[in-house]
């Protein structure tokens, strides 16, 4: 069997009118949004280019009245002090470990939760799922003891797998795959079943390949929640030898004195790069994704 | 079943995969460059975030101190938590008592940047039936780690000669030693020598608010756009500060909220009109004290550990240099200098005998006069240690007002200790109005919402 597809309608912008499409369209209009656009990307990227430009210059520059946009010198020794001082490249694959490992399991758990839910008939689907949907209101701060009780009982506390385990299924998750699945045409299913399809198989290949968007989103998602994820490291990962990315980053800060700025720019840019590389490549797939759950973009 | 590829799809253009491919060699290269560009050693200076210092650790002029041989052979593992600021004397310490007690390992927890995220980390462990064995612990959370954490009482005894006393009252709870002050600091005013001078003011007056006010006058008569910036993060710290310069701060004597007395009262207009003279940081550091580097502040509030690091600071910073002048928050006028006291204590929290043994030696190692002395060079705490403070003879003549601070010591007041499951909220609920008020919120009526919020949290 050969990998079917489904048609969904177009889901932004799909119904504008040829009509309002010809008519009274002003010249102005392209201009005054290229503009707004310029405005828009200059306020979002100007702090990220501040930083690169502080990471980039001296230490003592990097708090210069002068405040140039280009670095008065070039120099690396704030990569190379961050990267060594903290530990960063440790700090780094930690980071890229665990968040990996969060976002394999979530991806399983998210798939199979979210195809149950969706293309599954069982007692009790609407009252688990109601659970599901009252685990997303939850805080995590609230559950961050109770879950470092268990994990410590577990023997994983200051442990990579202590800092994986608690985020292993993600109620986020679980709806988007569910709230995406939801939309695959009930025939599908049916063709499938007449195919001689189990459970599993149609998951795996009739629905799965159906909700890549929806897959990207969730992968997304979970890696860049979880590579920046603060709380629960503070609390697990006591040893420099466990310290994740945002741990690293903190030990910059002292409550007397200035962090060097310098530094802490190059740290910052150095663990914001794999969260950059994810979401871009990302994008496209995950912009259709949370479109195609109902979810707000 | 035959598939129906009707989805519409967009292709992927080129440029994507290249994109993608930029990106990682750019990830790639920033990689590279910061783990091999130079080497390990660098020369580039660390003027603004010290470190202390490799420091001589001694526990050997205390009687009493180490551990017996029987808790020396028992004890296989100590548990320290502390922060950031205190992590690299804390390092020297585990490195002695490792030494000095072979099979011991000192399980340092150092990745709180708050004395909140101390309490946090140890009370998750104690649910989890971890037990930390010593702590440092914010003199506003002494309470706690009293009443919630097991905290256990410390003979001053263990002390050295050489300890000044007069600072042990900040460790105390209900009477009895708890804790023994490790890092004390105040509330103080940093000013611009040079705009002072333009303008005319002797900062001497600074002393009461009236004073700073005058001042404001001045300053912005010569130009300054920004006279004052007192950092709201610091807003509880300096309301208690003056509130406690005309008798009874915002606790009253009873353990209950005093946000309505007449003391309050004038703190928080004079934080109001400072708030109306020109913008105010939020974080002291990041924002307060780099504003006032920038020379685009004439006067910062800060904490007295911060002065060392701003003159390192500036120092190298050629000819955008200044001299900075350092005095005591002003208290309200006709006042008494009453500074509350910031900072931190250390904490025995293991009840076990040769566990509490073993923390005691800890705590006498952490206080052990170079180690107490390579921390002040590195953020200017007041010096806690007569023995110390010998050490820091070059520090002192460099910085004169510092020293004169540590006679500070009998007048400091430590801070409130709220009662209540929520107690520990009130700082933050009433840093929170402090922003409202130098946004423009009536102070009268911002003391009247705080004083029945904390009376509702320590209920």
């Amino acid at each position: 069997m050969s990998t079917p597809t489904v048609v969904r309608p177009e889901v932004a912008g799909a119904d504008v009118s040829p009509g309002r499409r010809a008519g009274r369209r002003s010249p102005l209009g392209p201009v005054v949004r290229w503009v707004l656009l310029i405005i828009a990307i200059v306020v979002a990227l100007l702090p990220f280019l501040w930083m690169l430009r502080t990471a980039l210059g001296p230490s003592q520059t990097a708090i210069d009245q002068s405040a140039a946009l280009l670095p008065s010198s070039i120099t690396f020794d704030n990569f190379n002090n961050a990267w060594y001082g903290v530990d960063l490249g440790r700090a780094l694959v930690n980071g890229v470990l665990v968040s990996g490992s969060v976002l394999i399991l979530q991806l399983f758990t998210s798939v199979t939760a979210g195809y149950a839910f969706a293309c599954l008939r069982f007692r009790g689907r609407n009252v688990l799922f109601v659970l599901v949907l009252i685990g997303m209101l939850i805080p995590p701060q609230t559950v961050a003891v109770p879950n470092y009780v268990t994990i410590s009982g577990l023997g994983l506390a200051d442990t990579r797998f202590g800092l994986v385990l608690p985020f292993a299924a993600n109620a986020i998750g679980i709806f988007l795959m569910r709230q995406y699945m939801s939309t695959v045409p009930t025939t599908l299913l049916e063709s499938a079943r007449m195919d001689g399809l189990g459970t599993w198989r149609t998951l795996w290949r009739v629905v799965l390949p159906q909700c890549t968007p929806a897959v990207a989103a969730v992968a997304t998602f979970s890696f860049l929640v979880n590579f920046n994820e603060y709380l629960w490291p503070l609390l697990v990962a006591r040893s420099p030898v466990n310290y994740t990315p945002p741990l690293a980053l903190a030990t910059f800060t002292t409550s007397a004195g200035l962090p060097d700025f310098a530094q802490l720019s190059a740290a910052a840019l150095i663990i914001s790069l794999p969260s950059l590389v994810v979401f871009l490549v990302a994008q496209r797939k995950l912009t259709a994704g949370l479109a195609g759950s109902g979810a707000a973009v | 079943m035959t598939p129906t590829p009707s989805r519409s799809r967009t292709p992927l253009p080129l440029v994507r995969g290249a994109r993608s491919l930029a990106l990682v060699a750019a990830l790639l290269g920033v990689l590279t460059a910061a783990a091999c560009g130079g080497g390990k050693s660098s020369n580039t200076p660390n003027v603004t975030a010290p470190t202390a210092r490799d420091a001589q650790v001694t526990v050997d002029d205390v009687n009493g101190a180490k551990a017996s041989p029987e808790c020396a052979a028992k004890v296989k593992t100590l548990r320290i938590v502390t922060y950031g600021n205190v992590s690299a004397s804390a390092r020297n310490a585990k490195a002695y008592l490792e030494k000095a007690h072979p099979g011991l390992t000192v399980d340092l927890s150092s990745t709180a940047t708050s004395y909140a995220e101390v309490v946090s980390q140890i009370s998750a462990d104690k649910a989890a039936g971890r037990q930390t064995d010593v702590a440092v612990a914010g003199y506003e959370f002494l309470t706690t780690f009293v009443n919630d954490l097991g905290a256990q009482e410390l003979s001053p005894k263990l002390l050295r000669a050489s300890y000044d006393q007069r600072f042990l009252p900040l460790g105390q709870y209900n009477g009895k030693q708890y804790g023994i002050p490790q890092q004390v600091s105040l509330p103080v005013l940093m000013y611009n020598e040079n705009l002072f001078k333009k303008a005319g003011i002797d900062p001497a007056t600074l002393q009461t608010t009236d004073g700073v006010l005058a001042a404001i006058d001045k300053l912005k008569a010569a130009g300054v756009q920004r006279p004052v910036d007192l950092p709201t993060e610091f807003g509880y710290w300096f309301l208690d500060s003056m509130a406690h310069s005309l008798g009874t701060g915002l606790q009253g004597s009873d353990g209950k909220p005093a946000y309505n007395t007449p003391a309050a009262q004038q703190a928080m207009a004079f934080l109001a009109a400072v708030g109306k003279s020109g913008a105010q940081s939020q974080n002291a550091t990041t924002q307060g004290a780099l504003t006032f580097g920038l020379q685009r502040s004439a006067t910062v509030g800060a904490t007295v550990a911060a002065v060392g690091a701003a003159r390192n600071l500036l120092a190298n910073r050629g000819s955008q240099s200044f001299p900075v002048g350092v005095v005591p928050f002003p208290t309200l006028p006709g006042g008494k200098l009453t500074p509350v006291a910031g900072g931190n204590s250390l904490v025995v929290l293991s009840a076990d005998r040769c566990q509490k043994e073993m923390a005691t030696e800890a705590v006498v190692a952490l206080l052990s006069p170079d180690v107490l002395a390579a921390g002040i060079q590195a953020t200017s705490y007041l010096s806690i240690d007569k023995r110390a403070t010998e050490l820091l003879s070059d520090f002192y003549a460099k910085n004169p007002d510092l020293k004169a601070l540590n006679d500070l010591a009998p007048q400091l007041v430590a801070p409130p200790a709220w009662s209540g499951t929520r107690g520990s909220e009130i700082p933050q609920v009433t840093e929170d109005e402090v922003v409202s008020v130098v946004g423009g919120k009536d102070p009268q009526a911002a003391l009247t919402e705080l004083q029945t919020k904390a009376t509702d949290l320590t209920k």
